[in-house]
């Protein structure tokens, strides 16, 4: 026999096998993923990375993040009404909006009601067609339905819209001399910033193109996971994960053409000028 | 000077007297043929929000037809800033400029920008090929003409440089070359006023005598286009430059033109 897991024996005895059809864990069971932490803990300290202050915070960080939303959800899921899920997917759509701007560092006056207007509107508007015309749950704001579903689409656009908005911008002042030399020569200012629009909507599409190419080869994507382990049937489970594929795939197109157009317009003028006032760097990040 | 001789066959009959005084060395009278006048700009005034200091403090600047204008001051005076503000890049606070008689603003500022051409000192060519940088500014919207290479191919074989040049890619020029292109560029699309921005502050000798070579050719030849005379805005910090150039010297300073104040 094996000593460890003799020595594990007692713990494992207080553990009882499950069948697959009920999964639920207890916070025992996440005390012990947890403990697996501490492989990160190792690796940090064996290479000197000095992440483990980094570690131990983003854990905690994250369980007391989920812990709230768990039981914000429990409140909403008991309550049935539609008023607090709507209050709750614009909460979420507002952080999501605040979040894209965080994590770029270069920006321009009213960067930030941009980002959410241009996050509010493509993700409601593709998670409305996807609960009213896809999913069609009763009562139509079933939070079950709707939370979920605003969250996938929110996480993806926000980082959409980052990356096309950091890119357009950077781009801009990186190549300054090129673009004024396309107005200086009678470019409109559509013209002049026409291939970094076209570009930056390119950077943005790049990752959820990626995803849908290797979905099912090298990972199993999230919303699969979480139905296959509730125990639905893989054939359904497949058809929800090549539904929210397309509908995320929307959210970002939509998003960020929104966020450039809406950004294009501050940074230029009607005189056809780029207004290199407005672009700046963020303080700090 | 060279060239004078062979010059102006169309479009600049009334202007040879007053191109005559431009050789000896005086300054045209501005305002003394109004429809000469081809550019006016008035009390251009120009702050930076973020610092809060002015940039240009309500400059006013006449520009007649056939005109070699020097713009001369310290680094930072605002030279470069006047030159883009006559070129509308910039966002000013106050002032216009008026191109033969009209007001310049919104959607008659691209094709003004192909009549007077604003060339920063250092050439921004775009990534490709030098043919590829020559056609470009055609299949712009504000174009009215095609791309005609006999015309590059000329221009290239006076500075005797080969036609195949063209099929170069432009960061294997060298500063001068570069410099060289992004004047070719803009002459090929026929302004009538080009603004030079201290176009050979980073040139060797030879890059620079080409260079005045080439805007003193197009200065003297007629504009296919217009009856007017060509004109050019010239600044450098070098006064010997400035004197063998042009024929008027302006000079500002801390945002200010010497004479060139507003009422």
């Amino acid at each position: 026999m094996n000593p460890w897991l003799d020595a594990f024996a007692p713990l494992l005895g207080q553990l009882p096998a499950r069948t697959a059809s009920d999964l639920s864990l207890s916070w025992i069971e996440v005390g012990i993923a947890a403990s697996l932490l501490a492989i990160n803990a190792a690796v940090s300290l064996l290479l000197k990375l000095g992440l483990a202050r980094q570690i131990a915070t983003s854990s905690i960080r994250m369980t007391i993040q989920l812990a709230i939303l768990g039981l914000v959800l429990k409140q909403i899921f008991d309550l049935s009404m539609a008023a607090p899920v709507l209050g709750l997917a614009a909460l979420m759509t507002v952080v999501a909006g605040i979040s894209a701007i965080r994590r770029i560092d270069i920006r321009f006056t009213s960067i930030y009601p941009t980002a959410i207007f241009a996050v509010w509107t493509s993700s409601w508007v593709v998670t409305a067609v996807t609960v009213l015309m896809i999913v069609r749950p009763q009562p139509w704001y079933s939070p079950q339905v709707v939370i979920p579903l605003l969250g996938m689409v929110l996480g993806n656009s926000l980082t959409g819209i980052s990356l096309g908005l950091e890119r357009f911008l950077k781009e801009l002042r990186q190549r300054r001399g090129e673009v004024e030399g396309l107005l200086s020569l009678g470019a409109t200012r559509w013209e002049s910033c026409r291939d970094l629009f076209a570009g930056a909507t390119r950077t943005a599409m790049i990752p959820i193109l990626n995803t849908m190419s290797v979905a099912g080869i090298v990972s199993i994507p999230g919303m699969m996971t979480g139905q296959l382990l509730a125990g639905a049937p893989p054939i359904q489970a497949v058809q929800y994960q090549v539904m929210i594929m397309f509908v995320i795939a929307a959210a970002i197109a939509l998003g960020v053409v929104i966020a450039l157009a809406i950004t294009y317009r501050k940074v230029t003028t009607t005189d056809h000028q780029i207004d290199w006032e407005q672009i700046r760097w963020a303080k700090k990040l | 000077m060279m060239g004078i001789t062979a010059q102006r066959s169309k479009g600049s009959r009334r202007h040879e007297d007053r191109l005559d005084l431009n050789e000896l060395g005086d300054a045209p009278e501005v305002g003394s043929l109004p429809d000469s006048q081809l550019l006016c700009a008035r009390n251009l005034t120009r702050r930076d929000h973020g610092r809060g200091h002015v940039i240009l403090h309500s400059v006013s600047l006449t520009v007649t037809a056939g005109e070699r204008i020097g713009l001369v001051g310290p680094s930072g005076s605002g030279k470069s800033s006047l030159l883009r503000a006559i070129a509308r890049l910039d966002r000013c606070d106050a002032g216009t400029v008026t191109f033969e008689g009209k007001e310049v603003e919104r959607d008659a500022i691209p094709p003004f920008r192909r009549r007077v051409i604003y060339l920063p000192q250092r050439p921004a060519l775009w990534a490709g090929t030098l043919r590829m940088n020559f056609q470009m500014p055609f299949r712009l919207a504000v174009s009215d003409q095609p791309y005609q290479e006999s015309t590059v191919i000329a221009l290239l074989d006076d500075l005797g440089k080969p036609a195949s040049l063209l099929d170069q890619p432009v960061d294997s020029l060298s500063g001068g070359e570069q410099q060289i292109a992004a004047l070719i560029r803009a002459m090929i699309l026929d302004p009538l006023i080009l603004l030079l921005d201290e176009p050979s502050a980073s040139l060797d000798p030879e890059s620079t005598v080409q260079l005045e070579q080439m805007v003193s050719r197009w200065h003297q030849s007629p504009s296919p286009r217009s009856d007017h005379s060509r004109a050019f805005i010239w600044t450098s910090h070098n006064a010997d430059q400035i004197g063998r150039m042009t024929t008027r010297v302006l000079r500002i300073e801390k945002g200010v033109l010497e004479g060139g104040r507003g009422q």
